[in-house]
């Protein structure tokens, strides 16, 4: 049956931050300066991007938290969704998080150290206002999901963790391929077929896109995914 | 003068940003309770979240009861997503829940495919298309089965829904006209305008 359906597939900016400054890593390790916030998210305003996920790649590891001035800056001046990760480990992180202005949240480490803590948010918040950041790394014939930075293993095998995330409420999954993280090298194919199997809320696949095109490209051949993420595509044409 | 109610869950902040950028030379206020309202006193309904929990607050804050009695009195009112999901008569989400009732028809799940549905589309009005705007939503209007007058509509994976409902004193909102870039808070800074100088 061919259902019309006028929803756009997505292109959402990953800008990655420390200290305030967006910064890049490379499968999620040694991470270089690029340039300030505000510049970085108007150069992918002017590649036509209308959405964004600003995450703090170093909270989790270092117990910090995202900085709520330079966020509130941000949320003052950019009239397009923006999904804030990285830190949020209480529901208190997240209370201060959406009365700045936040659209939704992005969780992982939180929910290892708290597996109730998707579930308080999406009670007050919704649903639609919690996205799951799952990390994921192939080793040995398996993928393995991780959390705090690709430095640690969640328990859960990838199908079960899919399950308990979104039985406690999640309404979108980040699927990030550490192995292809600012790698330039492509999506990872193999990935986005597995998640796709195991999921029933809308999936974000993030990792190794090149170009706008190259997203464009995986969006249309992937007609149930929701959307792609570029980072690398936007830092190699500043 | 426009009113906003301080609510916990909502996204009251990017509505109250948008504004604040917007220049509309009318001032706003949040209002924890609800002040004296006067027939051309605004009241914007922002709401993110559970349905039951909305209303549940605006009903311990007492906006609920000062709603009804502005819409009575021909008040004007603009409801963004579960504010504009509220106006209509019940929601699956939430059963018991107490809806306004100020249009027909009910709130339903989407659950046709992949839920919630994220993403800018295209949007209609009777005649024309008025723009792409940002949706995320769970629930939503079936435009097939309800259609008030002055619907504008959409089409998503799960079939052809309500993006909102224009008329001269109330307005609703599925999407998000604050997150919707330059062009999305023209646009609602044209709805306030026009509902305000009616």
């Amino acid at each position: 049956m061919n259902i019309k359906n006028n929803i756009k597939k997505r292109i959402v900016g990953k800008i990655e931050i420390k200290n305030n400054f967006v910064v890049k890593g490379r499968r999620m390790e040694g991470v270089r300066k690029i340039s300030s916030i505000p510049y970085f998210i108007n150069k992918h305003i002017n590649s036509g991007i209308k959405e964004f996920c600003v995450h703090d790649v170093v909270a989790s590891l270092y117990n910090t938290q995202i900085d709520l001035v330079t966020l509130n800056q941000t949320f003052s001046n950019i009239f397009y969704p923006i999904t804030v990760g990285g830190g949020i480990h209480t529901i208190e992180h997240a209370h201060n998080l959406f009365k700045i202005g936040a659209e939704k949240l992005c969780i992982n480490t939180g929910f290892a150290r708290d597996n109730k803590l998707i579930n308080k948010i999406a009670k007050i918040y919704g649903s639609q206002a919690v996205s799951f950041a799952l990390d994921v790394r192939f080793i040995s014939n398996d993928f393995y999901c991780f959390f705090e930075t690709a430095r640690e293993t969640h328990e859960e095998s990838i199908e079960n963790l899919i399950k308990k995330t979104q039985d406690a409420g999640i309404g979108e999954i980040i699927l990030t391929s550490i192995d292809r993280d600012g790698t330039n090298k492509g999506a990872d194919i193999r990935l986005i077929e597995e998640i796709l199997q195991h999921t029933s809320v809308p999936v974000l696949y993030s990792g190794g896109i090149q170009s706008i095109q190259d997203a464009e490209a995986i969006n249309s051949i992937y007609s149930e995914l929701s959307g792609v993420c570029v980072n690398s595509a936007i830092i190699n044409n500043l | 003068m426009i009113y906003i109610p301080h609510l916990q869950s909502g996204n009251i902040k990017s509505v109250t940003n948008a504004i604040s950028h917007m220049e509309l030379g009318i001032n706003f206020e949040l209002h924890k309770n609800p002040p004296d309202l006067t027939r051309n006193d605004l009241i914007i309904l922002p709401g993110v979240g559970d349905i039951g929990n909305f209303i549940n607050e605006l009903k311990e804050l007492f906006w609920y009861e000062s709603i009804i009695k502005h819409y009575k009195n021909n008040g004007k009112l603009i409801g963004i997503c579960v504010g504009f999901q509220s106006f209509f008569s019940k929601s699956e989400e939430d059963e018991n829940v107490d809806c306004f009732d100020f249009f027909e028809g009910t709130v339903e799940r989407m659950n046709k495919g992949r839920s919630p549905v994220i993403g800018f589309a295209n949007v209609n009005n009777e005649a024309d298309d008025i723009g792409e705007f940002y949706f995320v939503h769970s629930y939503g209007v079936n435009a097939i089965k309800n259609s008030p007058k002055g619907s504008l509509r959409y089409h998503n994976m799960h079939g052809e829904y309500l993006a909102g409902v224009v008329t001269k004193n109330i307005c609703g909102f599925q999407f998000h006209p604050e997150k919707s870039g330059p062009a999305g808070l023209q646009y609602l800074k044209n709805i306030i305008l026009g509902v305000i100088n009616d």
